[in-house]
């Protein structure tokens, strides 16, 4: 296993875990509940590790990408359904990510929203046209390593380490909080916001790009587990400024620009301006991984010629379908919509989306007769299964609770 | 496959719902929302002020930060242009000159930049308005 190429997959790995959806949860949980909801990240990691290593490992055994196994799994019309979702998500995604991209440009170089919003999308564009699979990866996930910024602003502001290591205990809101919907509320959010499906369509289609092969199941597992385990860290971290500064300052945050105070008051002028630069990478990278999942999802359900390693005019339908992906995330963010509005729609949405993938990878991944030595240890079969029965519970909460909490505001 | 199909429509026509719920009066529990949004809305006009003031973030950070909790507070307005019951209107009222008081002075202050004086004025004015829309805001 080549340590330089290890360390540069945990690095994009980390730097490419935290979204637009994972700084407003985040902050919001830490502002509205203390470290109290730090369980939920715990959660979601271990379930975005447990099934993105499976994913990965079946790209690495069978050269299977997540969708081909989805219609394998569902047949055609089941799994056209089910691709229909999985790309409303992945391009509402794509949508509040595009429109957050472009507030931070706007709090750069001052102009209208709607400029902001088209060079947003026009950079993006190019970069996803000219860069290869390995250098998107590389070069989105490495400078949003500046997102680490928030890591330092959680340690500057000294919370108290007893109370979050509470935090990673399940129990129910203190006096004076909000009540149990809204706290449940937030627990889905967060568990669906680690648990993006986007996430995984990227990864697996990311281990064909990168043509693994059964020798590099290692160099999976590292990534994904120190990767992902790291970018959970990183979100905790979100989750303590959140809880040791916005709470007792009374503040909720409600835009984007809001989550840039995590940084700038704690760490003043340096801290501004790595909290811009960190999330303007991290959200860019999620707009990039949300198109691309989505051209990668059509493409693998209908069978026709993929990945951004090759040439765009070797595969025209999948440039085509990853292009369309921005052009109409660009659209919708043009309306005018506020990206965190957009966001928490595609995060509970996103959840009604997972169960259905999650059993299609899973059920693959415990079938010995096709993955022969490579099939789930008894370890990864029973916390797969487990984690599918809450991934679906929260999917049957999810819409309840956006209408009883109406959208998380109490 | 009916059922699935069934299962969609039921899941969409729920998120239609919640978009936007047409009830056509307000309550206390829409108040105290409204009044929260106002105060968390307030204390972070404090944050930009004086984070101007310290020179901590960028005049043009302020310009779109002041016109996004100009957006919020708008849209907390909005959201209580609704007939209340006559026991609520007092509380209404108070909760709307909160936000227009609250649109009216966050725009001064990306042009405060330079004087530390008003910035510092400004800050004070905020910490006010999330005072009076506190107790309103209650457990919301």
């Amino acid at each position: 296993m080549n340590v330089m190429e290890l360390f540069l997959g945990i690095m994009t790995a980390l730097g490419g875990f935290v979204d637009i959806g994972e700084l407003v949860f985040a902050i919001s949980a830490g502002a509205r509940f203390g470290y109290m909801l730090l369980w939920a990240v715990l959660l979601g990691t271990v379930g975005i590790f447990l099934f993105s290593e499976m994913s990965g490992r079946m790209a690495a055994v069978l050269k299977k990408p997540t969708f081909e196994i989805v219609r394998d799994r569902y047949g055609y019309n089941r799994g056209l359904l089910i691709l229909v979702a999985s790309n409303l998500v992945n391009v509402l995604t794509c949508a509040a990510e595009i429109g957050g991209a472009a507030i931070i440009l706007q709090i750069l170089v001052p102009q209208d929203l709607r400029v902001m919003l088209l060079v947003a999308a026009g950079f993006l564009l190019v970069s996803t046209y000219v860069l290869k699979f390995k250098w998107i990866e590389r070069v989105y996930g490495v400078c949003g390593l500046t997102l680490l910024v928030f890591a330092a602003a959680a340690w500057a502001l000294e919370p108290g380490w007893g109370d979050v290591a509470r935090g990673f205990v399940p129990h129910l809101p203190e006096a004076g909080m909000p009540g149990l919907p809204l706290y449940a509320y937030f627990a889905v959010g967060l568990f669906s916001s680690i648990l993006m499906p986007y996430e995984i369509y990227f990864y697996s289609s990311g281990g064909i790009e990168d043509q693994w092969k059964p020798k590099d199941l290692l160099l999976n597992k590292v990534t994904a587990g120190v990767g992902f385990v790291l970018g959970g860290l990183l979100v905790c971290a979100l989750i303590i400024v959140g809880a040791a500064l916005f709470m007792p300052g009374g503040v909720v945050p409600q835009r984007l620009s809001s989550t840039i105070f995590g940084a700038s008051i704690p760490l003043g002028a340096w801290g501004f301006r790595f909290a811009l630069a960190g999330i303007f990478f991290a959200i860019a990278g999620a707009a990039v991984e949300t198109a691309l999942a989505a051209g990668y999802n059509i493409a693998q359900f209908f069978g026709f010629a993929w990945g951004k390693r090759k040439n765009p005019g070797e595969v025209p339908l999948f440039t085509l379908c990853w292009m369309g992906a921005l052009v109409i995330g660009l659209a919708v963010s043009l309306t005018g919509v506020n990206p965190l509005d957009i966001v928490e729609y595609s995060v509970i949405f996103a959840i009604l989306v997972l169960p259905f993938t999650y059993y299609a990878v899973l059920r693959l991944a415990d079938d010995k007769e096709v993955m022969g030595k490579h099939v789930n240890s008894p370890v990864a079969r029973v916390a797969g299964w487990i984690y599918l029965v809450l991934i679906t519970l929260a999917a049957i909460a999810a819409v309840p609770l956006m209408i009883a909490t109406h959208m998380g505001q109490g | 496959m009916a059922r699935i199909r069934i299962a969609f429509a039921l899941v969409m026509s729920l998120l239609v719902g919640a978009c936007d719920s047409p009830t056509s009066f307000a309550d206390a529990h829409d108040l105290g929302i409204a009044a929260h949004q106002l105060e968390s809305l307030a204390h972070e006009a404090g944050w930009l002020a004086q984070q101007l003031q310290s020179r901590s973030v960028s005049a043009d950070m302020a310009w779109v930060h002041q016109r996004a909790i100009a957006e919020e507070a708008n849209k907390a307005l909005r959201a209580l242009d609704k007939p209340v019951p006559p026991e609520l209107r007092g509380q209404q009222e108070a909760v709307a000159k909160i936000a227009a008081q609250l649109q009216a002075e966050v725009t001064r202050i990306a042009l405060a930049v330079n004087r530390p004086g008003e910035l510092e004025a400004l800050r004070s004015n905020f910490e006010s308005l999330a005072k009076a829309a506190h107790p309103i805001a209650g457990h919301a």
